[in-house]
């Protein structure tokens, strides 16, 4: 269910993607290092290795998760 | 990809136009009147020392991030320590290469899955000899335990005592040292390849992984579209060896190590809605196959009536697990701070659901200051086989665990960072937090002294992380 929820979810916003966004003089605060989708470094690493030791569910916002017998 | 600010001059100019433009046509949620605040208005030029304007990393750069970890649990359970060094290079031809390492430490006690009881618990087993001094032989609780040896053999005889009305710990100490180097490179100018290896080694678990991926930009760079596969080995090598499905905990183990191959799939869009706003949806699905649960934990067997514990069996977990999420995150900048925003859905065929929502709002003090709360709201369903205690006289299950990763809880984090600059290039950063579980502490119809007893065995712990990022 939720693999059809994703894929018709995902064609929608594609279908709508090409008429929305920027032009490339105008990316001035996305260029910003605070703006990007991981920003974080290595605070996003420990996060990821707490919640995954801590927690029945992973993963998301990448791949990450696992590589320990901590879970 | 680098990106500058915008300058002055007719580029400057078109641009507000354009943004003009674009605020009137964007159909974005309802939110375009929040777009007046950033119109480019009030933008000032490249300031090189403003931490929340810093552009992200170009050509002919070095970032190293060096920080460490410190976390602890209370009631005496788990401590750690973290080091990690992070060292990415930004090449000329627009190729990333990047190394990580990590170095943990880890002391303490954790809870070994027996109940609780209104009576002192004494937990014995068949321990490897020559690893006693090193693994599960005592308890915070109780202060400590004994090891006896075997005449004759290799093994010996392992005992340790909780105190009544006790959460039984297990008290360990162990250390874990990871590696993983990644490439990054430009196939053409809207293509990007990644590709990277892993290994992480502990004294009875190492962990080997490696993940290819392929990003293509679209309509401008404003869509990106990606993809990556991901492989994971991991081998299990308990200190006593591998026990069997509901063994007895008093008793020699006879299965050497074991091991679990992971096979996942990360496919996402990332979409830039607005010149403040850019989201990211990803669906992330894996599938793992072999040894799962865990080698020290244990399942306390109670009497059907009085609810005493009778033995304990080692846990029983299923041999495959296929996890399934999907991930929306958001960048916002409002005004001169950014908001961070993301929810997760995740589902496993262990029967977890979850749900998992943050906030964080990275506000500017000054250009070389800025302070960043952040919350964190976690929720799951328990898996189907998560159980505080089998019943004597009862049909032992096909599995059973009583883990409390497994059980239906709710988490809460609140925390706060402070970055600020230092030299002409690096940031200093502090990060605080706590994280409390919660759930229910009592079970319904739980038998005799069960159901006056607080079963559950969530954490609360507090995190501090620190560190320096600096640019070369």
């Amino acid at each position: 269910m939720i693999r059809k929820v994703i894929l018709a979810l995902g064609l929608t916003l594609l279908g709508g993607c090409a008429h929305v966004g920027v032009k490339p003089w105008q990316r001035d605060i996305l260029a910003r290092n605070a703006m990007a989708l991981d920003s974080e470094g290595n605070l996003s690493g420990y996060h990821d290795h707490i919640y995954f030791s801590k927690e029945g569910a992973t993963g998301g916002r990448n791949a990450s998760g696992g590589g320990c017998g901590c879970n | 990809m680098q990106l500058i600010e915008t300058g002055a001059g007719p580029v400057r100019k078109l641009g507000r136009i354009a943004a003009g433009l674009s605020m009137l046509s964007a159909n974005l949620l309802g939110a375009s009147a929040a777009l007046a605040q950033d119109s480019g208005e009030d933008e000032p030029q490249v300031v090189v020392h403003d931490l929340m304007k810093e552009p992200a990393p170009g050509p002919n750069t070095y970032v190293y991030d060096s920080s460490i970890l410190f976390y602890k649990e209370s009631g005496s359970r788990v401590q750690a320590v973290e080091p990690v060094f992070n060292v990415q290079n930004y090449l000329a031809n627009g190729s990333i290469i990047s190394g990580n390492f990590t170095f943990d430490t880890l002391t303490g006690a954790t809870p070994n899955g027996a109940t609780p009881s209104t009576s002192d618990q004494t937990f014995n087993s068949i321990v490897r000899e020559k690893t006693t001094s090193t693994q599960v032989t005592s308890t915070g609780a109780s202060g400590g335990g004994t090891v006896t040896t075997i005449p004759g053999t290799a093994y010996a005889k392992s005992s340790y005592t909780v105190p009544a009305r006790t959460l039984p710990l297990a008290s360990f100490h162990d250390h874990r040292f990871a590696g993983n180097g990644g490439l990054s490179w430009l196939a053409n100018p809207d293509t990007r390849l990644n590709v990277g290896l892993g290994a992480s080694v502990e004294r009875d678990y190492t962990s080997f992984t490696a993940n290819f991926g392929i990003a293509r930009d679209l309509n401008q760079k404003n869509t990106t579209l990606s993809l990556s596969v991901n492989l994971e080995e991991d081998i299990s090598r308990p200190y006593n060896g591998t026990p069997s499905p509901f063994q007895e905990l008093n008793s020699q183990i006879g299965g050497g190590n074991d091991t679990k191959a992971t096979y996942g799939v990360l496919a996402g869009v990332s979409q830039t809605l607005a010149r403040f706003w850019i989201t990211q949806v990803n669906f992330n699905l894996s599938g793992s196959k072999g040894y799962q649960a865990d080698p020290y934990r244990i399942v306390s067997v109670v009497d059907p009536v009085s609810g005493a514990p009778l033995d304990y069996l080692f846990e029983s977990r299923p041999r495959s697990r296929t996890r399934e999420s999907v991930y929306w995150g958001n960048k916002l900048a409002l005004g001169p701070t950014v908001a961070d925003v993301s929810v997760r859905y995740y589902h496993d065929t262990w029967g977890i659901n979850s749900l998992t929502a943050e906030v964080s709002e990275q506000i500017p003090l000054g250009g070389s200051l800025y302070i960043k709360p952040l919350y964190r709201y976690y929720h799951q369903t328990a898996a189907n086989f998560f159980t505080y205690y089998l019943v004597n006289g009862n049909a032992l299950p096909a599995y059973a665990s009583s883990d409390s990763r497994l059980s239906r809880f709710n988490a809460n984090t609140i925390g706060g960072k402070i970055g600020v600059r230092v030299f002409k290039t690096g940031e200093f950063y502090v990060e605080g937090e706590s994280y409390r579980q919660t759930g229910a502490h009592t079970v319904a119809n739980a038998p005799g002294q069960l159901s006056g007893l607080d079963l559950f065995s969530g954490v609360h712990a507090i995190s501090v992380m620190t560190g320096l990022r600096l640019r070369m």
